[in-house]
């Protein structure tokens, strides 16, 4: 039997928008292998976004269940779910959300420090060492290119050793040639890292980089569609 | 005496010491905590444990250090046990390519005498294809031996601060005389001072992989042309051809192992070439991708990060 990291059945989600019911999600059943690079591409309002945060622990679904590295989200509390998130995942958003008042390497480390673990150095410069941003270490957000900034964010996802990345748009903000660079960056330390990858994008270039496609539309995944899917 | 006072000054001493008590054992359970922690920490990250003598203790800790460190044993032991199991299939491997070099290259030395006698027409054909397999035969050992020895790591990527430019220009000037024999026309547009990080050898290897396979894919009285650029954290090597492309459902699978596109089964080839590079750019941090579109040509991308 295949072992998923991921993996969701049945998985609703309506919104009441006035009179209308909205189906942000209906009836997806999605898959991620351990250490698989997924992009999951679709246009806007199709559903991708609720999805990854869904797998996240970000939303709740309003029917059907999450899995996530062999345990389920629905039953879960508010606290457990931030300990789930805090623990368990590391996200990257299209606009870096990195704290504007500390250095790189103090917001790479600044999950660990929240979470009350000890910082791993050594772990923690090899990464910095990979998404070169070494010399960058005492910057400040501001300071730096969006190219850089999002590397940054993609260290600081890394840092905590995650079972899974979630990246939404992560080249939303960035211009085509270092979009490609950074989402190549982090196609490269996934895998050194042995990292799995969950990235939803609208972008079909960036999507072609991803072990496998998953096509998101109205809610629900198209069938035969993706490269090996 | 005043019983009161002598009350109160006991009740404090009792406070005072439940107060005291409190204090030590949550210091243990913090003390507790952190002495797991960090042991945790060093076993995953591989520093490991040391029979220290807390193990030989009553205490709580003694008894958890013990357990840990039978983890960590059989841990390593497994560990042990898997990197022993790759040397054999290293010795294994190597003998195979061994022991089949000398076999192969005798049985191209008899097609050759064979081709000396005076063979009837049929005969002669039959020859011809008996060489084509022996060498097919040859090329696909060969190249399974190089394969696995860069899937079980028994091959060292070496990557040194070197020119890209000469590696590619080694790559392409192997491909020159493919392209000419079917009139392909190879163009280079590459700055000869850039420095990157890599292992020159396989590199090489992966970008011929990449050439080899264009000149395969594109007819006659087309072009190939090799581009490279620097960007902020790779260096991109970018082989562009004008051949038939390949249909979007099909650019992932190009990459697997022992694919071949289902039309040209006549040309030679055992669809690992492109595996092959993927790897080898893989193990140097890279990678590498396909942008194409069928009937349109194909771009080949292979990236190798910036030093």
């Amino acid at each position: 039997m295949e072992s998923w990291i991921v993996e969701t059945r049945g998985l609703k989600k309506y919104y009441r928008l006035g009179d209308h019911i909205v189906r942000a999600l209906d009836g997806v059943d999605f898959t991620v292998r351990e250490q698989e690079f997924v992009a999951i591409i679709g246009r806007s309002g199709s559903g991708k976004s609720t999805l990854l945060h869904m797998v996240g622990g970000l939303d709740t679904p309003t029917e059907g269940e999450v899995m996530v590295a062999g345990r389920s989200l629905s039953g879960m509390t508010k606290e457990e779910l931030a300990i789930f998130r805090r623990r368990k995942v590391g996200f990257i958003f299209q606009n870096y959300n990195l704290v504007p008042d500390l250095n790189v390497y103090e917001n790479v480390v600044l999950p660990i420090e929240l979470d009350g673990k000890r910082v791993d150095r050594e772990f923690t410069a090899e990464i910095l060492d990979v998404l070169k941003l070494t010399e960058k270490r005492e910057a400040l957000p501001g300071m730096l290119s969006g190219g850089q900034q999002q590397r940054a964010a993609i260290a600081r996802a890394l840092a905590s050793k995650p079972a899974i990345i979630l990246a939404d748009e992560p080249t939303g903000n960035l211009d085509t040639a270092s979009g490609h660079d950074v989402l190549g960056l982090l196609k490269v330390v996934a895998k050194q890292f042995q990292q799995t990858l969950v990235l939803i994008t609208h972008d079909q270039d960036i999507a072609q980089m991803a072990d496998r496609i998953v096509c998101i539309e109205d809610g629900q995944i198209r069938k035969g569609r993706g490269l090996h899917a | 005496m005043d019983w009161s006072a002598v009350t109160a000054v006991l009740a404090g001493c009792a406070a005072v010491t439940a107060v005291w008590r409190m204090y030590r054992l949550k210091r243990e359970v913090y003390q507790f905590e952190e002495r797991v922690e960090s042991a945790l920490d060093d076993i995953l990250s591989g520093k490991g444990m040391t029979e220290g003598e807390e193990g030989v203790t009553d205490s709580l800790w003694g008894k958890c250090r013990e357990k840990l460190w039978r983890v960590n044993r059989i841990w390593t032991k497994k560990e042990e046990a898997g990197r022993r199991e790759k040397e054999l299939m290293k010795e294994l491997i190597s003998d195979i390519s061994h022991q089949t070099r000398t076999p192969i290259a005798n049985m191209k030395l008899y097609q050759e005498f064979l081709q000396e006698e005076g063979l009837s027409g049929k005969g002669r054909e039959f020859l011809g294809h008996l060489e084509g397999q022996t060498e097919k035969l040859d090329f696909l050992l060969q190249s399974m031996v190089k394969m696995s020895r860069l899937e079980t790591g028994i091959i060292h990527i070496r990557q040194q601060e070197a020119r890209l430019y000469e590696t590619i220009a080694g790559a392409v000037g192997e491909i020159v005389p493919a392209a000419a024999k079917k009139g392909i026309e190879l163009s280079v547009d590459c700055d000869e001072e850039i420095m990157v990080k890599h292992d020159r050898k396989w590199t090489e290897e992966a970008i011929f992989n990449v050439l080899d396979n264009a000149v395969k894919y594109t007819e006659s009285g087309g072009s190939i042309h090799v581009a490279m650029k620097c960007q902020e954290v790779f260096a991109k090597i970018s082989v562009r051809d004008t051949g038939k492309g390949i249909a979007p459902e099909r650019q992932a699978e190009i990459f697997t192992r022992f694919y071949r596109e289902p039309e040209i089964h006549d040309e030679s080839g055992i669809g690992i070439g492109l595996y092959l590079a993927r790897k080898i750019l893989e193990l140097q941090n890279g990678y590498i991708e396909v942008r194409s579109q069928e009937g349109e040509g194909a771009e080949f991308n292979l990236y190798l990060p910036n030093a």
